[in-house]
């Protein structure tokens, strides 16, 4: 019994190991390490972001107040992060916070999150100012004597919330998206390299070769195929993020706010971006199927061509973005056509399309275009697969 | 109109696959090829139906080489490889409009091939079925109506029994012999089993040195 058994895994394992691409698989997790490793540093939120206030109004307590924090407070509100308004109706103070953003990154983030430290300790200091000072008892003044409300402007959107709302959102946004992107990916990739590879494993290419059928005319019909399954993925990919955007929002009591109200040409440039990155995975997998001789080979070269999918995927995941991140990585990010379909995905909140989603466009016909002229190379060469070792 | 195949010759790496195969076939018969398993009868068989090319030889037919003009080759020639598959989740009925669309110069006479395949292939409601569900001996009558449907000038068919049961081997003898009289067709077919090839065949050639 033992001896069997043995025999049966010396034979399997033989089979695997005997294939020098295994070998590329087993590379694969020290890549997907490194790179994770270059982004988990890259995406370090920045230690110190200096918050400018600007107050509408004098009041020597909240001036003094917010410089004891050292804040700078400025003189005119144009380049400030937040406006503090306050006015004193019937005897109640309303204190308004606007906290203006242009993005929604880890800068802003920082920034946030000092403010709202700020302005939470500053309802006990005024509550104390005020009992100190009069001996007032009304209980409304004392449990909120400040009437602290908070407005974000976020480009030409304005929210009567937090800020921090708008990153707790984007955060889930950062999560879902990429995951689902990368998912779709691989599913697209996974499903064009089958288109090929299938014909090699149900020996059903050999007839299709011998019919009155060009070479090109095959790749060009393969790819029209993987082409359609992809549009068809986007499509639902699209359909589920609206679905997830419009319940997420409707749990925080939040619809119209955000996903409900895209704009225009946002979705636009992501739906073309979303379809050109899936594009680009297809043909990968187009071309990984043509290079292979059958499913084993074809499910190593497809782990292998996760990595370009998989870099931008964990980056956005670690909250990072574009604008703030420097050297290698940024290069090897502005070069895979995934990084723009996420990037695009954060446009929903802030309503501004990101800077490079032209350039996205570009990068995405290239490498596509490049990568199609190799498929046409292999098919139209020796490299496309026939059992010609079988002798009759 | 014969078909000529001169000299052919193939090498794969060391091994020399044929060493200069050369036959005849006519039109209306149903021509043989034999040799035990090994001796390059699928190679021969790649080579004429321009699938494989070859390292040196000639098929000619109507006067042209058709190594030459592969595009003519495919054109004249149907291929039914001995391991043929089928498109799992297609229907019977779907893989033989599939090849009509291919062949066909116009709907009439694609319509006309379909017509054809469903009597060839003679699975009744079954051509209705996805061919995951079809027996080894249903796919072979399918993969021969889709090799024969076509009207094909010179019809290639490597080992078009193989694997089948006596009685679905019968039926498809049956359908190549009468394809061969009824559209006067040159016919190869590769055989290693030699009452097949008496019962189906009007000459044959057979390839003795194997090279493996």
């Amino acid at each position: 019994m033992k001896g069997k058994i043995r025999a049966l895994i010396k034979k399997d394992v033989l089979d695997v190991l005997r294939d020098p691409k295994v070998y590329l698989g087993f590379l694969l997790p020290l890549i997907i390490f490194a790179a994770f490793g270059a982004i988990s540093q890259a995406t370090a939120p920045p230690s110190y972001a200096p918050l400018r206030v600007y107050v509408e109004g004098k009041w020597g307590l909240l001036t003094s107040y917010l410089k004891s924090y050292g804040i700078n407070i400025t003189s005119v509100p144009q380049g400030a992060d937040a406006i503090i308004s306050f006015r004193n109706a019937s005897g109640f103070m309303e204190l308004n916070v606007t906290f203006l953003m242009k993005d929604v990154n880890q800068l802003y983030y920082a920034k946030a999150e000092e403010l709202n430290y700020i302005m939470d300790r500053l309802i006990p200091y005024y509550r104390d100012y005020l009992l100190n000072r009069s001996g007032l008892q009304n209980y409304m003044i004392i449990e909120n004597p400040a009437n602290l409300s908070f407005t974000t402007v976020l480009n030409s959107a304005v929210y009567p919330f937090n800020p921090l709302y708008i990153f707790e959102m984007s955060q889930v946004e950062e999560l879902v998206a990429p995951t689902i992107l990368f998912a779709l990916s691989i599913e697209v990739a996974e499903m064009s390299a089958t288109l090929i590879t299938v014909e090699q494993e149900e020996k059903t290419l050999e007839v299709l070769l011998s019919m009155p059928v060009r070479r090109w005319e095959i790749l060009t019909s393969k790819m029209i195929s993987a082409l359609i399954i992809s549009v068809l993925s986007s499509l639902f990919y699209i359909i589920g993020l609206f679905v997830f955007s419009t319940e997420y929002m409707a749990f925080f009591g939040l619809q119209g706010y955000l996903a409900p109200e895209f704009e225009t040409s946002v979705l636009i440039v992501f739906i073309l971006l979303l379809i050109m990155s899936t594009v680009f995975a297809s043909s990968l997998g187009l071309l990984v199927g043509l290079i292979s001789k059958d499913l084993r080979v074809a499910n190593i070269y497809l782990g292998i061509i996760t990595v370009p999918i998989l870099i931008p995927t964990l980056f956005f995941i670690a909250g990072g973005s574009l604008s703030y991140v420097s050297g290698p990585l940024k290069y090897v990010l502005l070069a895979l056509p995934p990084t723009y379909a996420i990037d695009v995905t954060r446009a929903f909140i802030t309503r501004v399309l990101p800077p490079y989603w032209g350039m996205g466009v570009l990068v995405s016909v290239i490498e596509t275009s490049i990568i199609i002229y190799a498929a046409m190379l292999t098919i139209s060469g020796k490299k496309v697969k026939l059992p010609h070792h079988k002798k009759g | 109109m014969p078909l000529m195949v001169r000299d052919l010759r193939k090498r794969f790496g060391k091994t020399e696959a044929l060493k200069g195969v050369s036959f005849e076939a006519f039109e209306g018969e149903v021509f043989g090829l034999l040799g035990p398993n090994g001796a390059g009868k699928t190679t021969t068989l790649r080579i004429i139906s321009s699938v494989l090319p070859p390292d040196s030889g000639e098929v000619i037919y109507g006067g042209e080489n058709l190594l030459l003009n592969t595009n003519r080759a495919r054109e004249l020639i149907s291929y039914l490889p001995e391991d043929a598959g089928t498109y799992r989740n297609l229907t019977g009925y779907e893989h033989l409009e599939l090849t009509a669309r291919i062949y066909a110069k116009d709907e009439r006479e694609m319509r006309e091939f379909i017509e054809d395949g469903i009597r060839l292939a003679d699975l009744g409601d079954r051509l209705f079925d996805k061919t995951k569900a079809y027996s080894k001996g249903m796919k072979r009558r399918l993969q021969i109506a889709r090799a024969l449907e076509v009207s094909p000038k010179i019809a290639v068919l490597d080992e078009p029994t193989s694997g089948v049961d006596v009685f679905h081997a019968i039926r498809i003898r049956e359908i190549i012999k009468d394809f061969a009289k009824r559209k006067g067709a040159v016919v190869i077919v590769s055989s290693h089993n030699m009452f097949e090839v008496e019962k189906m065949c009007d000459r044959i050639a057979i390839i003795l040195e194997r090279y493996s």
